[in-house]
């Protein structure tokens, strides 16, 4: 183309373009702009002002003083001033004229200072001058100067002090004639204007706030689009963490910003609360609208059936919104007279620091919807959270480290905020267009959840249990607990450490045998490595080991079947009849699988109880195998050196046989561990002499090496024989054992006559010897045979209603079997590790007679009402076509080697080839199928490969599954697995085909309640909506929810192969028990909600395993008291020590109201009586009360909560005061109300309530009792005591002993029960005993408990010396002193007496030596012994021996023999205890000469001197020296409190002080008296 | 000044209604009540001996003890050892006119005695203001344990031989105080406490008499330390039995009969 100047394009096309897309971007950029300008956050922001003078002004106008109150103060105020001035004014020309004459005398003295100070100056500098001139003329000159000028500087000095003095007398003067006569008036003045100030203060400061929150022009101005970058007042408020990084996957350690706080604006704010915001949107029209609708609901309810709670509920609703009404109703009229009074102010020209025209002229209310309330309130625990004193102050852990979800976000929707529920969920879709966030990995947890977040940094989750009974994550401990219970750990691993951190809980199984069975060089190796410390927890399921001495296949198969049905509320999980094993599912999906469950669990109760059974005769398969093994390699060895292969294998085969043993007999732990040394020895000697001999060229080993070969040779077989004897179980038939493990006999059952007598006794046995503080058991729910009902509902361990069809061992005739069944409970009472030595039942001390009526009750109590529907019983066909499966799967077997070995055409079964066998590894499970394969054999293959499939070794000891594995996923970092590597398959459909989906499961009215519609429909169990969606949205706690419920159900719709089907096994966690009364249906709906609540308490734990690594600094890390504490809690719930004793009291926390005081001074009042009697204890918790933290509130230790409605005007929540309060009264007086007091709560002043941990069998016992002993503190008194104030109270090592092995304390014949024997490690006991230690260094600091170990100065001579010294100064004080020598010296001579009587008798003896002496040496040195002792002799005849005595008792004697009497005296403490010797006929009390290694000396001089104040309960223990009387001078002197010192003192050295020669006959006296 | 100023709130509301409510709440007139308790079934219980473990000498010094909880007279089903008393219409904390002669507290202190191992009286019933004084009478010692509740005393003291100890200032309650020998654990007996002297312990015929009451609507509340609240208008409650006092004559309240709560 020619060119040409025309452009390409045409210019004015390219104008328009140009136009329009100079357009199109400024538009563009307007709306970019626009975009950034209407944030989110700045609609919220310019809100929350609104918000905040709304209720500043709510506030103002609830502070508003009435009229007359402020016109009375003002009008004093103007009285006053009038009053100043009136005064001031009549001494005005005084005043003027003083004044006058003070400015005058003033400038004189001034200007004289001045002349002075010039003066003083030109001095100086003559006098510096003269000190340097060298001339003598100048110097002269000098002098006369400085000396001319000193005698002026003195003139004006006197000139100036006279000045001073006018000037002193002036100001004087001021001050007697004017100031002073004025300073009454002027402090009424000042103290009216402060009145005022008072009255008007909270109104004045809320008023101003009121006015500077308003919107004004210039937030406009400055909130302008452009403008705003500058100094907006709506701006993005956001919290910096540095530290707490984010990891986004890949970008590692990205700080963290957490902006929530630029919407949730009042978070930090403590009157930002939910009521007071509601209040704001509470206009009168609203509020009656409300007060309507309540009325109208009220009045629906009424009539209806069951809904009487609702109704009351409703009525404290109406009350209160008629109050709202009330209230709002008034607001304007308060709002206008607060402008008149602060108009009036203004007018009188006060100045108010604001403008009151610009208050509001009419209440506004505001219209906030419920989130809105929610978006500004403040967070509900602010002494937990967010604010900067609580731990979590807002400033160091932000917002999005407990919450989740996306911290730098500024909109709703960004933020990934999770509705709790379905409601909320639509109402937000509504709302704000909320959807779920999926590009957000961690959206924030719902609020079910979001206590998952607690165990990031409380890796112990105890540590999150306050005050010892007050638990701050309910759901989350719960959670714990039931993963603890139901023991997850065994198939899932919980690790808690991630590459040497720790990053959670620690919840791994202990090792196999366990660590206390190993020689302690073992245990050290294991115990050595840092990053992989040995687990902690017991397998939660019995032992297997035994299981044929207990019961039978039958039952073990249908158990398998359903366990549930024969126990329902069994912790064992349900394996078959599941979702995707079910015979209607395999009937559709795989009915060539229909029959393989049944056919299974014949497999795995075959394999169980022949495996028992040849473990109780010393062949079992492992066993057997190993010892094939040794056997083999030793024979070997003997003959020659073993290859490395060989010789391994030989080493691993006797370890495994050595562990074997130490797992089913670790009571020979020693024995074993000895054997396996000397086995070992044994096998290394015999390979290290070999190996020379092959080694050696000539001559080979010397004689000694070849004998002691020769030994070693004939060692490996005895040692290997010794070792299987010693690990040989003895069955229960040969051998029962007790306690000590020493045989005992099986009582005999008795004959039919007596039958009746002992099954009751056996059945009070067991309500009574704490039996129903771990189990329950349905027969003793109702009163019979002569027992009170005693409806315990203990779950720690099983529900025993059953077991009479339990424990049935496979015995042939009905004889023996009747005998095997006694023998059996009677072993599992009597010594119950023999049976299973990780049990964690404690030996009961039963007798054997005793544990056999307990086995006759429980054996009396037929089961009548199980379904005892079981499997089907498998025909051979059935065990081939499962036997196939498995043998297919076989390493190395071909599908024409099954077909070989199990032909599917049936008949007889080959079985595998010997030939193929020897190629088998020894352990290989396919060796029992050794041809001719029967039925037995399939059954026992196929009952191996289930139990490994399934396993079952998680939970139970299976013999032959020592070094299995674990088999489920790690649970270590679960809480925050990527949803895209969760098989959610097709688990949406089955949710929505198998339940009925119901939005909600709370009762909004009341969330401890089932919503209305939480029920199964068309059989279809209720499930809620919002993890169906999390379910179909392929979200986290879908997937856990749903893996929970129904855990195979992902398996639906799907094709698969008997062994590639999900194993879990489903759990039911929530134990509800039927109500009496109750309806079917209440019960079900009651049930699937329960069960509901408990799995959510297992998701939220299971949610918070996260394992992020925390600064260390975040992480909870309590100091050794406390990390005792809670390690120590942990231990107490191992073996349910609470189940039995009351461990901590209640805490009670409430708000102090005027009222309130007023009670609690009341009941200081009533305790006066036993004020005057108390001896008190300054800085002991009992007595003196700590300050509370918070003004506002009370918190209040104590035991025993009931409402009492009888002593008060209105009910009132009564608590028995384990901790002295202090509390400041309505007259401003601090009292302490002590220890043992009853202390009133007014129930609508608590704010936090928990009650005492522990002690349920006791509250079992006092309602079993009732009938007979009503007073509850009888009941108390022989049960197991509470352990309140334990460290302070027990000696450690005393502890330590006791809680290993516990002796009888308090006398058998007066308690009920005696502490059992727990099978409890040395650690576990350490663990308690610094428990109760520390408890008491961080409860009671003022007990004195400093250290681990006692100081008992009482058994030291020198403590005896000044007591002493100081008592006989007191005796001679109180002229006493000769009355007690002359008492003392008929025993004096007594002992005179005795003791030359003594060396009298032997006086022959020594002349006899003398005689008798060989040569003169002997004979010298035998003479003088004999001087010695006629010397002696004659001393104690003289005066002087009398003397001596005297002078002993007077140094060390004295006070512990006047002590004493008081110990022996029959009045006192020998009334119900006896002391060492000296019995009594019924003692209620333990021996005294206990005290001294049981008690710290500190706690029993409390203890002596008022035992009230330091129990749980009302003790029996009286007040023995109350300190309103003196009482027993005759026998000890001196005040009451030296009385108790006394009796402690010498009950800290009772033995020696009892040896005393006065005291021995005294002891004598008391002995015989008291018979 | 703490000892009058603070009592508890609801005698506080009490005391205050009173000073006001004297000399306005005038009784119409005074009379005189009395009834008999009476064992509701025809088998009359047996008092049952106590097992005295310890000390039998001195307990049994002049004789077996014999259960003292549950005393019914076998002659006329009587019952022993029942408290009786008025309360106002509106509850137990209201005050009832009192009659002029017994404004005044008869004697300043009551006793009790426990010569033989039981406590003597049973069943002591006494006014607030007047003083407990616990003596101890017999050869060997006691401890004397006063469970009084929230409203006091919760003493537990040894009282030796010959000894003694009182209590003062015991606040009036609907339920009695217990007080129980710990070392005797049989030994068990009750104080009642009231404002008025308008109640009465059942003799042992069962017979209780209240004089000089005021005319008009109370509430009669009888009260056994093993079956609780006897009296009632339908059933047995802490609110007992209404009736009305005629003035100046006498209201009989004929038979009343106890059944244990089961």
């Amino acid at each position: 183309m020619a060119a040409t100047d025309q452009t390409y394009r045409n210019q004015k096309t390219l104008d328009i373009v140009f136009a329009v897309s100079c357009i199109l971007m400024l538009l563009g950029t307007l709306w970019m702009f626009w975009q950034d300008y209407d944030r989110q956050f700045k609609h919220i922001q310019r809100q929350f002002r609104d918000v905040e003078e709304a209720l500043s002004e709510y506030q103002m106008l609830a502070a508003l003083p009435s009229q007359e109150q402020v016109a009375e103060a003002r009008n004093k105020v103007t009285a006053a001033k009038k009053e100043y001035e009136a005064a001031h004014n009549k001494l005005l020309s005084r005043e003027r004229e003083l004044m006058a004459k003070h400015d005058l005398a003033d400038f004189a003295y001034r200007s004289l200072k001045a002349d002075f100070d010039s003066k003083t100056s030109l001095y100086n500098i003559a006098v510096e001058h003269l000190g340097k001139a060298e001339e003598p003329k100048r110097q002269k000159e000098l002098q006369e100067e400085a000396e001319k000028l000193y005698k002026e500087m003195s003139e004006l000095q006197d000139r100036l002090i006279k000045a001073q003095d006018e000037l002193d007398q002036i100001k004087q003067q001021i001050n007697k004639e004017v100031t002073q006569p004025l300073e009454g008036p002027q402090q009424q003045f000042n103290r009216a204007e402060e009145e005022l100030k008072k009255l008007t203060a909270n109104f004045d400061r809320y008023a101003k706030a009121t006015v500077q929150k308003r919107w004004k022009w210039d937030d406009i101005f400055r909130s302008l689009p452009i403008l705003d970058a500058f100094e907006s007042p709506t701006k993005i408020k956001q919290v910096w963490l540095p530290e707490l990084t984010i990891d986004y996957g890949g970008f590692k350690d990205v700080p963290r910003f957490d902006r929530c706080i630029s919407c949730h604006l009042g978070i930090d704010r403590a009157n930002f609360d939910h009521a007071s915001l509601k209040r704001l949107t509470l206009s009168p029209e609203l509020a009656r609208k409300e007060l309507e609708k309540a009325e109208a609901r009220k009045k629906e309810l009424e009539g209806k059936e069951g809904s009487e709670e609702q109704i009351k509920r409703m009525e404290g609703q109406i009350a209160q919104l008629k109050e709202e009404v009330k209230r709002s109703e008034g607001m304007q009229k308060r709002l206008d007279i607060a402008r008149e009074i602060l108009e009036a102010r203004k007018a009188a020209g006060e100045n108010l620091g604001f403008d009151p025209d610009k208050l509001p002229t009419k209440v506004n209310w505001l219209k906030l919807d419920k989130g809105q309330i929610a978006m500004y309130a403040a967070h509900p625990r602010l002494d937990l959270f967010v604010d900067a004193n609580s731990p979590h102050p807002m400033e160091k852990f932000g917002c999005t480290i407990c919450h989740q979800g996306q911290g730098s976000a500024t909109d709703f929707v960004n933020a990934a905020h999770t509705p709790a529920d379905a409601g909320q969920e639509e109402e937000w879709h509504k709302e704000y267009g909320w959807a779920h966030n999926h590009f957000w990995d961690f959206p924030m947890l719902s609020s079910r959840f979001t206590e998952s977040s607690c165990l990031k940094c409380h890796h112990e989750v105890t540590d999150l249990i306050r005050y010892g009974s007050k638990t701050e994550a309910p759901k989350l401990l719960r959670g714990y607990e039931l993963v603890r219970e139901y023991g997850c750990f065994g198939c899932h691993e919980i690790a808690g450490i991630k590459s040497g951190r720790e990053v959670g809980p620690d919840l791994r199984l202990e090792p196999q045998p366990a660590l206390a069975y190993l020689t302690p060089a073992e245990q050290d190796k294991a115990k050595a490595d840092p990053l992989n410390p040995p687990g902690t927890y017991r397998k939660v399921g019995p032992s297997l080991r035994r299981l044929a001495e207990k019961t039978n296949q039958d039952w073990v198969r249908k158990w398998i079947y359903a366990p549930r049905s024969f126990r329902p509320d069994t912790k064992m999980p349900h394996f078959y009849g599941l979702s995707n094993n079910s015979p209607d599912v395999l009937h559709q999906a795989a009915p060539e699988q229909e029959r393989f469950p049944d056919t299974e669990i014949a497999g795995i109760a075959y394999y169980l109880l022949a495996e028992s059974k040849g473990n109780l005769e010393g062949k079992d398969t492992t066993r057997e195998t190993l010892k094939g093994v040794i056997a083999k390699r030793q024979q070997q060895l003997v003959k020659g050196p073993l290859a490395e292969r060989e010789w391994k294998e030989l080493q691993d085969a006797s370890r495994r046989l050595g562990e074997l043993a130490l797992i089913a007999v670790p009571a020979q732990a020693d024995e074993i561990n000895r054997l396996i040394v000397l086995l070992k020895q044994a096998q290394e000697v015999l390979q290290e002499l070999h190996k020379k001999e092959a080694n050696q060229k000539d001559g080979g080993l010397s004689p000694g090496e070849q004998e002691e070969r020769k030994q070693a040779a004939q060692d490996v077989e005895t040692r290997l024989k010794e070792l299987l004897a010693v690990g040989q179980i003895t069955p229960l038939a040969k051998r029962i054992s007790d306690e000590e493990d020493k045989a005992v006999e099986l009582p005999k059952p008795p004959a039919d006559a007596e039958r009746e007598k002992h099954v009751s006794n056996g059945r009070r046995l067991f309500t009574e010897k704490g039996c129903l503080a771990c189990h329950s058991h349905e027969g003793t729910t109702k009163p019979g045979l002569g027992v009170a009902a005693a409806p315990g509902e203990a779950n720690f361990a099983p529900n025993l209603s059953r077991l009479a069809a339990k424990i049935a061992p496979e015995i042939a005739d009905e004889k023996g079997m009747e005998e095997a069944k006694r023998r059996w409970i009677v072993q599992w009472l009597l010594n119950p590790t023999v049976y299973h030595p990780r049990t964690r039942m404690p030996i009961t001390h039963l007798t054997p007679a005793e544990a056999g009526d307990v086995a006759e009750w429980l054996l009396s109590q037929k089961v009548t009402d199980w379904d005892d529907k079981g499997p089907n019983e498998p025909t051979k066909e059935d065990l081939v076509a499962l036997a196939r499966v498995y043998l297919a799967k076989a390493p190395g077997f071909t599908r024409a080697d099954v077909e070989a070995v199990l032909p599917a055409t049936g008949g007889d079964l080959p079985g595998i080839a010997k030939e193929r066998l020897e190629n088998l590894p020894p352990d290989a499970d396919e060796r029992k199928l050794e041809g001719p394969v029967t039925e037995d054999k399939l059954k026992w293959y196929i009952g191996r490969k289930a139990i490994n499939r399934l396993g079952c070794f998680g939970c139970h000891d299976v013999p032959g599954f020592e070094t299995a594995k674990p088999i489920g996923t790690a649970l270590n970092d679960w809480g925050k697995k990527d949803p895209e590597r969760l098989a959610f398959e097709d688990a949406d459909i089955f949710v929505r085909t198998h339940y009925h989906i119901v939005p909600l499961r709370n009762d909004p009215n009341d969330p401890k309640k089932p919503a209305a519609d939480w029920h199964a429909k068309d059989n279809k169990p209720p499930y809620e909506k919002i993890y169906a969606d999390a379910v179909q949205e392929h979200r986290r706690e879908g997937f856990l929810h749903q893996k929970l419920m129904e855990p195979r159900s992902f398996d639906f719709d799907r094709k698969l192969a008997w062994e590639d089907r999900l194993r879990m096994p489903q759990f039911r966690f929530a134990r509800t028990k039927k109500r009496d009364g109750e309806s079917e249906e209440a019960y079900q709906a009651r049930q699937e909600f329960e069960e509901a609540e408990a799995r959510e308490a297992v998701m939220t734990f299971i949610l918070g395993l996260v394992a992020e690594p925390m600064p260390l600094k975040y992480l909870n890390q309590p100091n050794p008291d406390r990390l005792a504490e809670i390690k120590g809690h942990q231990v107490l719930d191992k073996f349910n020590c609470a189940g039995c004793h009351q461990v901590r009291p209640g805490v009670y926390e409430f708000k102090t109201t005027p009222e309130g005081l007023k009670v609690l001074e009341d009941s200081y009042n009533t305790n006066r009586s036993s004020l005057k009697k108390d001896h008190f204890f300054p800085g002991h918790s009992a007595w003196e009360g700590v300050a509370q933290t918070a003004a506002d509130r009370l918190r209040v230790f104590g035991t025993q909560p009931k409402v009492n409605d009888t002593d008060f005007e209105r009910p009132m929540l009564v608590v028995r005061s384990t901790d002295a309060l202090r509390f400041a009264g309505t007259d401003g007086v601090v009292r302490n109300l002590p220890a043992a007091s009853n202390v009133p709560i007014n129930l609508d002043d608590l704010i936090a309530r928990a009650d005492p941990w522990g002690g349920t069998f006791v509250d079992l016992m006092i309602q079993y009792r009732k009938p007979t002993e009503p007073d509850a503190d009888k009941v108390r008194s022989v049960a197991p005591p509470p352990l309140i104030r334990e460290g302070e109270r027990v000696q450690p090592n005393w502890l330590y002993g006791f809680l290993l092995n516990p002796p009888p304390i308090r006398p058998t014949t007066w308690m009920m029960l005696r502490m059992p024997k727990f099978n409890m490690s040395p650690e576990d006991a350490r663990a308690l005993v610094n428990y109760f230690s520390s408890v008491s260094r961080l409860t009671n600091p003022g007990a004195g408990v400093r250290s681990e170990y006692v100081n008992v100065p009482e058994r030291e001579e020198i403590y005896w010396r000044t007591r002493t010294a100081e008592y006989v100064q007191r005796l001679k004080e109180q002229k006493k002193y000769e009355e007690r020598v002359q008492e003392m010296e008929p025993i004096w001579q007594d002992a005179l007496r005795r003791r030359i009587a003594e060396a009298e008798a032997s006086l022959p003896a020594a002349e006899e030596a003398v005689k008798q002496a060989k040569d003169a040496d002997a004979k010298k040195q035998k003479q003088a012994d004999l001087d010695v002792l006629k010397e002696r002799i004659k001393f104690w005849k003289s005066d002087r021996g009398k003397e001596q005595l005297r002078k002993e008792w007077e140094e060390t004697g004295a006070y512990a023999t006047d002590a004493y009497k008081l110990l022996t005296d029959r009045n006192l403490c020998l009334q119900c205890h006896n002391v060492g010797d000296v019995v009594i006929a019924s003692p209620q009390g333990p021996n005294l000469a206990l005290t001294a290694e049981r008690l710290r000396p500190e706690w029993v001089k409390e203890w002596i001197a008022n035992p009230d104040r330091l129990f749980g309960y009302k003790p029996a223990m009286p007040q023995n020296f109350p300190n309103d009387t003196l009482q027993y001078q005759d026998r000890f002197v001196g005040k009451t409190i030296d009385q108790v010192i006394a009796v402690r003192d010498i009950l800290m050295d009772l033995s020696r002080v009892a040896a005393m020669p006065g005291n021995r006959s005294r002891t004598a006296l008391a002995a015989g008296g008291s018979k | 000044m703490q000892l009058w100023s603070i009592p508890t709130l609801a005698l506080a509301l009490a005391g205050a209604f009173v000073l006001t409510a004297a000399d306005a709440v005038q009784a119409e007139g005074w009379g005189t009540v009395k009834g008999q308790v009476v064992w509701y079934g025809n088998e009359v219980p047996k008092r049952a001996p106590i097992n005295v473990t310890k000390d039998q000498e001195a307990c049994e010094k002049n004789g077996k003890l014999l259960e003292d909880k549950l005393v019914v007279n076998p002659k006329n089903k009587g019952v022993r050892w029942c408290l009786v008393y008025l309360m106002d219409v509106s509850g137990f904390n209201k005050d009832i006119p009192i009659h002029p002669k017994l404004q005044t507290v008869p004697s300043k202190t009551v006793e009790l005695d426990q010569p033989c191992c039981q406590f003597e009286p049973h069943f002591l019933a006494m006014r607030e203001g007047q003083t407990l004084i616990v003596k101890n009478s017999a050869t060997i010692a006691h401890n004397v344990n006063l469970v009084g509740g929230v409203r006091g005393p919760n003493v537990n003291q040894i009282v030796p031989p010959g000894g003694k100890f009182q209590v003062e200032d015991i606040k009036a309650r609907n339920i009695p105080i217990m007080v129980k020998c710990d070392i005797h654990p049989w030994m068990s007996g009750r104080i009642a406490v009231l404002k008025h002297p308008y109640f009465a312990i059942t003799d042992e015929d069962g017979h209780f008499e209240i004089k000089d009451a005021p005319a008009g609507a109370f509430r009669l509340v009888i009260w056994h330390e093993e079956s609780g609240w006897v009296a009632g208008d339908d059933k047995p409650s802490r609110n007992g039995k209404k009736i009305t006092i005629q003035a100046g004559a006498t209201t009989d309240l004929g038979k009343i009969s106890l059944k244990p709560a089961e």
